[in-house]
């Protein structure tokens, strides 16, 4: 096949790759629950339960200062005794997830505006509007 | 074209992508823009184009990259600086593979389907290639560590937002096109040397004005 062939049908079927990826990013995003509830280690919590159940840490990063539950004390109160044990998985609502250590849990929190945010880690462990935190 | 031509007109395109991505780059994440694909499809595809275009060598782009990249390091506030500087070299590499086949005077491009298709091509791989080595690197060289889950579950994201970066780039491409029939060998040499280096030494001297002022902040 020559250039003047493969060249559009390399660049269409990369335009249909972003197209469907898209349709498909639209539809699981519109299938995920708008409620206020993040799932830990399997079990649902409101944020008012989070926030009431953790102590609040306040962590001063390059871009300013972020507050919000301590997500060390998040995941001992919700019942994992052995925090050093795991790894935490943290997916957001558009599918971004990071996996995370317990060394770097002890300095993340978790903002009321969803949003995780690590002190020890590059602001790609970001994971905004947060609907699972996962303890393998 | 004779070697040292070639050598400042890298160091120039680079020093301007460099540049762009520095400023510009921070500016539109900042204003909460799609960031990434308007800098790879305008300024990536558009600057590796022009000196395709216009110097008609291959190996400047990765060139490129390596100077846009170096620049980037010199700004260490935005993310990953490591990561991002080793993406934007990742850029450049990518973009003389997609191109290593065409031909030197691009007459392949005369027709605009594939002038676009050549953009939509370049601007979707470069992206979503770029994004996968920050998000490859960018764990790895922290104390998470890199968990090839995280990267399978994000990649449907990565596809459909590189469909923006493929549209722009699809413009961005004809477009550059239009600069054929500029012949940069013409320019005399004492312009030549004098624009480009001083404009290369702006680009140099703005970015570490930014860090100082960042850094006073």
């Amino acid at each position: 096949m020559g250039k003047e062939r493969l060249i559009p049908l390399v660049a269409m079927v990369l335009l249909l790759v972003g197209s469907f990826s898209s349709l498909y990013v639209y539809t699981v995003e519109g299938n995920i629950s708008k409620a206020d509830a993040i799932s830990i280690n399997g079990h649902s919590y409101t944020m008012d339960q989070i926030f009431s159940l953790t102590k609040q840490r306040t962590i001063i990063t390059d871009d300013g200062n972020f507050s919000g539950a301590a997500l060390d004390d998040l995941i001992k109160n919700t019942g994992v005794s052995c925090g050093s044990c795991h790894t935490y998985t943290i997916i957001g609502s558009d599918g971004y997830s990071k996996t995370v250590k317990w060394e770097n849990m002890q300095h993340g929190v978790l903002t009321e505006g969803k949003k995780v945010v690590f002190l020890n880690l590059p602001k790609a462990f970001r994971v905004r509007n947060v609907i699972s935190i996962e303890v393998k | 074209m004779d070697k040292k031509r070639l050598l400042v007109g890298v160091v120039l395109f680079g020093s301007l992508w460099g540049l762009s991505e520095v400023v510009l780059g921070s500016y539109l994440r900042d204003s909460s823009l799609p960031a990434g694909a308007i800098m790879t499809g305008i300024f990536a595809v558009g600057l590796m184009m022009m000196t395709r275009v216009l110097y008609r060598q291959p190996g400047m782009q990765l060139g490129m990259g390596l100077v846009a990249g170096g620049l980037r390091l010199f700004n260490p506030f935005v993310g990953c600086f490591i990561c991002s500087a080793i993406a934007i070299m990742a850029e450049g590499a990518f973009f003389e593979l997609i191109w290593y086949r065409m031909s030197r005077d691009l007459n392949e491009l005369h027709k605009p389907t594939m002038s676009i298709s050549m953009g939509v091509i370049s601007a979707y791989t470069l992206y979503v290639l770029g994004f996968i080595v920050t998000q490859v690197l960018t764990p790895l060289l922290s104390s998470a560590g890199f968990h090839f889950e995280n990267l399978v579950m994000f990649l449907p994201q990565i596809l459909s937002k590189g469909l923006f970066a493929a549209l722009l780039g699809g413009i961005t491409v004809p477009v550059t096109l239009l600069l054929k029939n500029v012949d940069v060998s013409h320019v005399a040499d004492k312009i030549y040397y004098t624009a480009s280096l001083s404009v290369s030494a702006l680009c140099w001297v703005a970015v570490v004005l930014n860090t100082f002022l960042m850094l006073s902040a």
